[in-house]
């Protein structure tokens, strides 16, 4: 009986290694693929046996052929399919990091997208002190120019896309006396946030209120969200480094499940 | 949206395993959770030691996660990896800008189109605002014949490969509608634009060309009354948008 187990995990992690090698093989041939030759050729798998292999992948769903070079590669319904469950688990693996963020640094925390010129606020936690005293943001939609998240959200965008993407130069105005007025004072934050991941605004959002918000990327390495820690600048400012630790700790708590690895070459 | 179409069981043991990402991969979709032993053994009429090991070698490879308190399993790193190499990244990279641009230049949904299968496939989409629903759209099928994406994404065929396809769909719709889809494609050869008004929708669609012909198509669609009265400009951003998208991917 053991060696009857031991042969059939043997078996398990050989099918298994055998798959990783002809998906890798077709990753590291993407976009152009391979012909079946090719795969046998690169992977050193018996040709029939990826003859047989072959049609069952492609009826999963994980590779096809190209419609003009007949070769295979891995799908973009496979694509589709990993960017809509990567949608699905942006809100729901969101929410355990928010709680413990908020929780570690007693302010409320936010996971925010961009829709267009539009922040969307996706989920929340808000500690249980201050839950009373704050209304939900939940769903709410407003300038992404206006928005804690704002820099971090536009810093994937080049600036002729960034302009067009605001429309106008004067910013919708907000009750802030610090808030950037034009795109050309919001150009350097966006700018810095693409370099540094995140963004601390003080003041500059909403008057007595700071935020520090964190880059969330994708395994296509792009940003699609952020991860927004705000509060009365009071409370903020002596804690400024703890604040940008903990933010970017959880966004990469998030950007992990996404298969964000790092970036590629 | 992408097909769930009950599936036989693979007979190769790469493909069983792959069987229980796809089941893990819809599941999430579906209901952003994953799925404990009992579950995908239900589901694949399998046994639950067969599966259990099955999983417990995924997840030492990095292909499927277990959750600690619940003990579920969901998708793994290993595979979005390599979903960051499926379908064309490079397209998708040099497309995401310039849709972002047509969208808030237009304010109405871009969607990026490809072949996949025989219909087309939404891979990427864009929207000036919430109201306008971007999102979401990723991964919905539509049929080649009956779409601006479609016509467009058909107008790169031969003559012969058109014929096979107008030859396949004939059954199912008629002569008629056959020789229509074959106007709408020469047009679309002719004129690089392919348009499609249905309702109160207004679609246009233009080709992308790669180094082996029209890989996918870039489309705008909105209300016909927002878009009748600046078709022009529509089309215009539409081509320039696909000129952009072609001077990035080299």
């Amino acid at each position: 009986m053991a060696s009857d187990r031991r042969d059939s995990e043997a078996e398990e992690l050989a099918a298994l290694q055998c798959g990783d090698e002809l998906l890798s093989a077709l990753a590291v041939a993407a976009p152009s693929g391979l012909t079946v030759s090719g795969l046998a050729g690169a992977t050193g798998t018996d040709r029939g046996l990826i003859t047989r292999v072959v049609p069952e992948l492609i009826e999963l769903g994980f590779i096809e052929r190209d419609g003009i070079s007949r070769r295979l590669r891995l799908s973009w319904t496979f694509a589709a399919l990993a960017r809509r469950m990567t949608d699905a688990r942006l809100r729901q693996s969101a929410n355990p990091a928010l709680a413990h963020l908020s929780e570690t640094v007693g302010q409320s925390a936010y996971l925010v997208v961009r829709q267009g010129a539009e922040a969307v606020t996706v989920a929340e936690s808000i500690p249980p002190s201050r839950s009373l005293q704050l209304m939900s943001w939940v769903g709410r939609s407003y300038p992404v120019s206006r928005s804690d998240a704002g820099p971090v959200l536009l810093s994937g965008l080049d600036v002729e896309t960034l302009r067009a993407v605001l429309g106008t130069e004067i910013l919708p105005q907000v009750e802030a006396p610090k808030a950037p007025v034009t795109v050309t004072e919001l150009l350097p934050l966006v700018e810095q946030a693409g370099r540094d991941g995140f963004c601390v605004l003080v003041e500059q959002a909403e008057e007595g209120m700071s935020s520090v918000a964190a880059r969330v990327r994708h395994f296509g390495d792009r940003v699609i969200a952020a991860v927004v820690v705000s509060g009365p600048t009071i409370h903020m400012r002596d804690m400024r480094d703890k604040l940008i630790a903990s933010t970017v700790d959880a966004a990469t708590a998030v950007e992990v499940g996404l298969g964000w690895d790092g970036g590629r070459e | 949206m992408i097909e769930r179409r009950p599936r036989a069981v693979p007979s190769s043991n790469i493909g069983r395993r792959l069987m229980l990402i796809r089941l893990l991969l819809d599941e999430e979709i579906d209901t952003g959770k994953g799925l404990g032993v009992t579950e995908v053994a239900e589901r694949t009429g399998r046994e639950k030691s067969q599966i259990s090991r099955a999983l417990r070698t995924l997840q030492d490879a990095g292909y499927v996660d277990r959750d600690a308190d619940s003990l579920t399993y969901s998708v793994g790193r290993r595979i979005l990896q390599l979903a960051g190499y499926a379908g064309n990244p490079a397209l998708l990279n040099a497309a995401y800008e310039p849709m972002e641009l047509l969208a808030a230049r237009i304010s109405e949904r871009v969607e990026l189109v490809v072949e996949s299968a025989g219909q087309c496939l939404t891979v990427e989409t864009a929207a000036a605002s919430r109201t306008i629903q971007g999102a979401g759209w990723v991964g919905r099928l539509t049929p080649m014949h009956s779409s601006a994406s479609g016509w467009a994404l058909l107008s790169g065929r031969s003559d012969a490969e058109l014929a096979e396809f107008l030859g396949l769909v004939v059954p199912e719709l008629g002569k008629a509608t056959a020789d229509e889809v074959a106007t709408s494609v020469q047009a679309a050869r002719e004129t690089g634009l392919a348009r499609y008004d249905h309702n109160d929708l207004t679609v246009i669609a233009a080709p992308i060309i790669g180094t082996g012909g029209v890989d996918a198509a870039l489309c705008l669609s909105g209300p016909s009354y927002r878009m009748s009265g600046r078709l022009t400009l529509a089309i215009d951003s539409l081509e320039a948008t696909v000129a952009s998208i072609a001077s990035r991917r080299f």
